[in-house]
């Protein structure tokens, strides 16, 4: 648990380096963390997760999550999230960000245990801080 | 009444002509007379009896032999009267009765044979006579003798009769009825030899009925097998299809209705081997079910004599035969049924071929929706929100910045758009030109468009085309075999030769093209959704861009192919294209 003082970690996982560098600057406009995360897909992510277990203050505490990607996409990071978050020692807010309308994809976002919730593409700046207070 | 005259003097045919009319009753003293007579007697009465067997024997009208028989021994012995009684069949506890069936008549008796009391007589009524009769013992009687009460001694004085004789008649130990014998001239007795010679012949007649009995019994049972035969052969002709009899597949015996299937007469078919009417690759089949009496219906195809085939449905059931088991096997043709089974077979695999379609379809639908929600989508949201961010700035750097980002946004959304439309292009257009493809050539000249990657990386590209050409489009074939080698040299091993192998060959009619490598593989149980997908790879690797393998899936299936992948993570990757595999429908 982060203490009420101390501003979240944020990761961002998305192959696309426009939208990850217009997320970036979106939260960094709204003012809600000074450390941001990036990984362009999720084994990536996972590698990293994986590698700061334990160390609290490095791994994120929300996790915007695309589901398009190269190589481990969103849901097979959130299979592979499953087998090692309990080794973590801190809980991570996953949400789902696409551009996809798809209602399969919508559905099996939220009908998924591991995903607070799913955000369609772009995400403005009152909805990642309303996101990210939501996770705190 | 009948007149107490003497009888006519009367030669019975062939007897002794020399004999003469005698006094009734022989005198004892005339011994010598009386001996002469007896001879002549004998004679008369010796070749009376023979001519009345022979007729027995030999005449077919039992009416005339009867008549006649009696008529010879009448004259012979020339009594008034000889007649035949025979019994009336009588249930347990009946009363027997009798009745007069022939009579003989001297001229000197009155006949009785139209007397109906002599018409199911009641043996009650003659029971002197019955109780001896029954015991198969003669009855001889001078009627003035008999019991004053007696009822039989009435009914023999109301006809004058003076003397009776009567002689019983057993067929098969059964009291069949009796002879009888009237004198009503004098009370007459009876000597031996006409004792003999009558008793012979109700022997005689005995055998007669006997035999008559049989002839008849035969008779019955002739023609009981007769009309069974006659119906058997009427329902075997009704029936609708073949029935046979045959011994180990030797026909005993059939029908019209197996003529009529097989092309062969009934004379043909009779001790025919009937495996014959079964061709050649059936035949142990059908042997097999024979010798295990298998007794449920079986589809085979029939051979009819002029060699065409058609569908049978046959049913044979063991059934035992004159000491042995045969068949019975009945012959259905089915070639109606088999037709509307063949019908409905074809509509349903029309149906499934349908369904299969429409699922493509729309498996292909939902690969575009998917498309258009990430791959058109998400550059468009940036571009909306590069937009905005350079409206809120004023610093020229950093409006500098997005508008390079802006830039590069809409060549991701035209490239991805341009995509787009060729893979529409390929679906829409299905009836592109096809020509015949050398499978060799079109791997050469994409080897020469390779030529400076596969020198660098040392790769061995190997070629085995069992089938040597495809009437495909060109375009199509040289895009499938450069993004297949594009892909094995990109994803090859470090340190490792490359090693790279097409082969063609045909697999039940349809046309296969495999590659097989030894590079990195594919995790298929983690990316085998993904693998002919837009945009993605699985590799982290700089020139992955995802694009090649979703062309060649479109261009494979928009020409009724498929294509299927095989591959292990570092045990190299199998792609197999059948380019027939959905052309069939």
């Amino acid at each position: 648990m982060r203490t009420p003082d101390r501003k979240p970690v944020i990761a961002l996982v998305d192959d696309d380096s426009i939208f990850r560098l217009i997320a970036s600057r979106t939260i960094q406009g709204a003012n809600i963390t000074e450390r941001i995360l990036q990984f362009t897909n999720g084994g990536e992510a996972l590698e990293y997760l994986e590698g700061n277990s334990g160390q609290l203050d490095l791994l994120p505490d929300v996790l915007f999550l695309d589901i398009n990607m190269p190589y481990v996409d969103g849901w097979m990071f959130l299979d592979d999230f499953e087998k090692i978050k309990s080794k973590l020692g801190k809980p991570i807010s996953i949400f789902m960000v696409s551009s996809s309308l798809d209602p399969e994809d919508v559905n099996r976002a939220k009908q998924h245990k591991l995903v607070n919730d799913y955000v369609v593409k772009p995400v403005s700046k009152e909805t990642f801080a309303k996101l990210v207070g939501m996770a705190a | 009444m009948p007149a107490k005259k003497q009888p006519k003097k009367k030669q019975s045919s062939g007897s002794n002509p020399k004999s003469k009319r005698k006094p009734a009753v022989l005198k004892k003293s005339a011994a010598k007379q009386s001996l002469l007579h007896e001879l002549e007697l004998r004679d008369i009465l010796f070749s009376s009896l023979a001519q009345a067997t022979r007729e027995l024997l030999l005449n077919p009208d039992w009416s005339t032999a009867m008549g006649n028989g009696l008529r010879l021994l009448g004259e012979a012995t020339k009594v008034d009267r000889v007649y035949l009684f025979e019994n009336n069949p009588a249930k347990k506890g009946e009363e027997l009765t009798t009745s007069q069936r022939f009579e003989w008549n001297s001229g000197t008796a009155l006949p009785q044979i139209n007397n109906p009391d002599l018409q199911n007589l009641p043996y009650f009524l003659v029971k002197e006579s019955y109780e001896l009769l029954r015991l198969n013992r003669p009855f001889v009687q001078i009627v003035s003798k008999m019991d004053r009460d007696s009822s039989f001694k009435k009914i023999l004085e109301d006809e004058d009769i003076k003397s009776v004789l009567l002689f019983p008649i057993f067929v098969s130990d059964h009291f069949w009825g009796f002879i009888g014998f009237d004198e009503c001239k004098y009370e007459r007795e009876w000597s031996d030899i006409e004792f003999s010679v009558l008793s012979s012949y109700s022997a005689t007649i005995s055998g007669a009925i006997n035999r008559k009995q049989i002839e008849k019994k035969i008779e019955t049972a002739l023609q009981q097998a007769l009309e069974s035969e006659q119906r058997f052969r009427t329902l075997q002709q009704a029936s609708f299809g073949g029935i046979g009899l045959h011994d180990k597949g030797v026909i005993i015996d059939c029908n019209q209705g197996l003529s009529d299937l097989t092309g062969y007469s009934y004379e043909e078919l009779i001790g025919f081997n009937g495996l014959q009417l079964i061709p050649p690759e059936h035949r142990k089949f059908v042997m097999d079910k024979i010798v295990s009496g298998y007794d449920q219906p079986y589809d085979i195809e029939c051979l009819r004599k002029d060699g065409t085939r058609f569908a049978l449905e046959v049913h044979g059931k063991s059934i035992p035969y004159m000491g042995k088991m045969i068949r019975v096997t009945e012959f259905r043709d089915v070639t109606e049924r088999k037709e509307a089974e063949e019908k409905i077979r074809e509509q349903n695999t029309r149906l499934l071929d349908i369904a299969n379609d429409l699922k493509r379809k729309n498996d292909q639908l939902e690969e575009f929706a998917q498309i258009v929600s990430h791959n058109l989508r998400a550059p468009i949201g940036n571009i909306l929100s590069l937009i905005s961010f350079y409206e809120e700035t004023d610093k020229g750097e950093e409006r500098e910045e997005y508008f390079g980002l802006l830039k590069a946004s809409s060549h991701a959304v035209n490239n991805t758009f341009h995509e787009l439309v060729e893979v529409l292009k390929i679906r829409q257009n299905i009836n592109i030109e096809r020509q015949t493809l050398s499978f060799e050539a079109t791997l050469d000249k994409i080897k020469k468009m390779f030529a400076a990657k596969i020198n660098e990386s040392q790769a061995v590209i190997k070629s085995e085309f069992q089938v040597i050409s495809i009437n495909y489009p060109n375009i199509y074939l040289e895009s499938i075999f450069l993004n297949l080698l594009s892909n094995s040299l990109k994803y090859r091993k470090k340190n490792v030769t490359p090693l790279i192998i097409f082969k063609t060959y045909q697999e039940e009619g349809d046309i296969i093209l495999e590659l097989s490598d030894n590079g990195l593989g594919i995790d298929l149980d983690k990316y085998g959704h993904q693998v002919f997908k837009l945009n993605k790879t699985f590799h982290l690797h700089a020139e992955a861009r995802g694009i090649g393998l979703f062309i060649t899936k479109n261009q494979v299936e928009a020409m009724g192919g498929e294509i299927k992948v095989f591959s292990k993570t570092n045990e190299g990757v199998t792609f197999v294209i059948n380019f027939n595999k959905n052309a069939h429908s």
